[in-house]
């Protein structure tokens, strides 16, 4: 068992484990960080995904992103160059096909080269790792905006080593997030042990005058209260922090209650800086993005578009300066260049027509729920760190194995998934079951009450047939 | 309702290959228990393998095959032969998800599975009261 703690890897640590990385496939002997750092320092500050989002003039402007990965470079260039250009995007994205994440990498070799033969993408995004630091770096050169990888990974290594070197200034996702959403056979320690690794490259390039920014979620999913999100996602930003990231996106996933969500991100945008603060990550600055869960996406290309424009809105009253959306033809297929230019530009039109504009929340309800969601959250983050005695990492451990931190949806079989969330009456998200979640008395009355005040509207008692219902709502047209 | 000993048959369900989309299939697990059906969830990340090491172990009807990664031209092709090698004769195969790449006229990616041996191929959207309604005419026509 790896022994997993909230400490720096030594460098020699790193470099050693660094050759085994590397020599997982041919490509990874292209990698040169040295070479790589020379890179991105030339790269122009509007190509550079920190720099450009901390430019003052964009601070409080909110930019659009998706997925989007075509199988060959070709392919890929042309679809970035469509989505910059028809698009009117402001960052890009490279999603990494899902053979890849797990390193199938014969199964990508096959469907690269029947996808080279037929001129179809077979796989559904672009294997960076068999492309290799030149492929990437043709790409990076194709386009004049900022581009970050997708992916969801348990173990990402290879794929940061080769997208990195290649010229990507923003990257995915942190080790609690691949490990309950994105893995079913390793532990824990595991995966948190292999996105240290990926912090730790983050770091070095940061040491080294290369802003790296990558994206920390903590969890994903539909009907999972705000606080649950947010103390995964904070444990996360500490765990980045300590491996010298000094650049992250804050991930925050909506439900579609303004009142919870705005309120949620208030809470988020507070403790972030605080914790930061706490445990000397003063320099370390966050970006927030925000993206509304749909579970089941729409089908419908009405509302489809909806979903866009919510999305959006949600992402303006949050004050998040990324809009992470989902492109319209998602439920049905993999998106093609057109599909992802036109969910652009609809995003860009909807947060246009905010401009200069103040909108507000109702504030009685905002302040509720920004005091909750802040109260639950330390609670939970709270006994994770003293669980750890001060180490975020060794307390998660324990506290995912005791369900102190818990998922309703875990793709993992090692979590309790006692918890479960479930819509009040208002499209809210509250605690049908709490798990082993440390609450007190008065923040589970909270919850029941809400849960209760449903009741009463539906006549029957909550149950498993409301949460999928819930689940399914925003893809059926509505919210509960 | 059935009682405890009887069921309207054994379900063995999974996400196939690389993919981790885990929310429908247990949604549809659900349903299915609800409606009598006796269900063996695999969970995400389920190889051909496993589906077949699974349905052979259980005397399952049917496996219930789910799949949202867009890779199923890759990871489906086989699976037929597979539960014929293994014996599994008249066992029904279902397939659902986002299924292929790229746009693609939904009968001809039906078109497809179908004939790589799949008794029913389902699109997004598609409800559990759909499905269970065919798992029931398919295993009645096979009694």
């Amino acid at each position: 068992m790896i022994d997993i703690r909230n400490k720096k890897i030594e460098e020699d640590v790193f470099f050693q484990e660094r050759e085994q990385v590397l020599s997982e496939w041919p490509t990874g002997k292209e990698v040169d960080l040295d070479e790589a750092i020379t890179f991105h320092k030339n790269l122009p500050p509007h190509k550079v995904w920190a720099k450009k989002m901390l430019d003052p003039r964009n601070r409080s402007e909110t930019f659009a992103i998706t997925g989007m990965g075509k199988t060959t470079l070709e392919q890929q260039i042309e679809l970035l160059r469509y989505v910059q250009d028809e698009g009117q995007a402001e960052l890009l994205a490279t999603s990494v096909d899902s053979f890849t994440r797990v390193h199938k990498y014969d199964v990508v070799e096959k469907g690269l080269r029947e996808s080279m033969e037929t001129g179809q993408s077979r796989l559904n995004g672009l294997p960076v790792v068999h492309h290799g630091v030149n492929g990437i770096r043709k790409i990076i050169e194709s386009v004049d905006l900022p581009v970050g990888t997708r992916y969801g990974a348990a173990d990402p290594r290879l794929i940061d080593e080769i997208s990195l070197a290649g010229g990507h200034t923003g990257c995915s996702g942190d080790g609690l997030y691949n490990f309950w959403n994105m893995n079913s056979k390793l532990p824990p320690e595991t995966v948190l042990r292999n996105h240290q690794y990926v912090h730790r490259l983050i770091g070095y390039y940061e040491e080294h005058g290369v802003p790296i920014t990558p994206a920390c979620q903590g969890m994903y999913g539909g009907g999972i209260p705000s606080s649950l999100v947010m103390t995964a996602l904070l444990t996360q930003m500490l765990m980045m922090a300590e491996q010298g990231v000094k650049h992250v996106m804050l991930h925050f996933t909506a439900q579609g209650n303004l009142a919870q969500d705005v309120g949620s991100a208030r809470t988020l945008q507070k403790l972030s800086r605080e914790y930061l603060d706490r445990f000397g990550h003063k320099d370390v600055v966050t970006i927030l993005t925000t993206g509304l869960s749909l579970v089941g996406y729409p089908v419908e290309l009405g509302s489809a578009f909806a979903a866009i424009a919510f999305n959006s809105i949600v992402a303006k009253l949050c004050g998040a300066q990324i809009n992470d959306i989902r492109t319209v033809s998602e439920a049905m297929t993999i998106p093609t260049k057109e599909d992802i230019a036109i969910t652009f530009r609809s995003a860009k039109v909807i947060v246009d027509f905010f401009k200069g504009q103040a909108i507000q929340v109702d504030p009685k309800n905002l302040e509720i729920e920004s005091q909750m969601s802040e109260m639950e959250t330390r609670m939970i983050l709270d006994r994770v760190i003293e669980l750890g005695d001060g180490d975020v990492a060794v307390g998660l451990i324990q506290a995912i194995q005791s369900g102190i931190l818990d998922h309703p949806f875990a793709t993992s079989p090692l979590v309790p998934c006692h918890v479960m969330g479930i819509k009040d009456k208002h499209g809210a998200v509250r605690y049908l079951n709490h798990g082993n979640l440390p609450f007190t008395k008065e923040i589970l009355a909270f919850h029941k009450e809400k849960i209760t005040e449903r009741e009463k509207d539906l006549g029957k008692k909550m149950d498993y047939e409301t949460v999928v219902n819930d689940l399914l709502a925003i893809s059926r047209g509505v919210l509960v | 309702m059935t009682d405890e000993n009887e069921t309207k048959g054994t379900m063995v369900t999974g996400v196939i290959g690389d993919d981790v989309h885990v929310v429908g299939i247990r949604i549809l697990e659900h349903a299915l228990r609800e409606a009598g059906f006796k269900v063996v969830a695999l969970g995400v990340q389920v190889s051909q393998e496993e589906f077949i090491d699974a349905a052979t172990e259980t005397n399952a009807d049917a496996i219930l095959v789910s799949s949202l990664s867009g890779h199923a031209q890759i990871l489906a092709p086989g699976l037929r032969e597979k539960c014929i090698e293994a014996g599994l004769n008249d066992i029904r195969l279902y397939l659902g998800g986002q299924l292929m790449i790229g746009k693609t006229a939904w009968e001809d990616v039906e078109k497809t599975f179908m004939d790589m041996g799949f008794n029913r191929v389902y699109p997004p959207g598609v409800l559990p009261p759909q499905i269970i309604k065919d798992l029931e005419a398919d295993l009645a026509s096979k009694k």
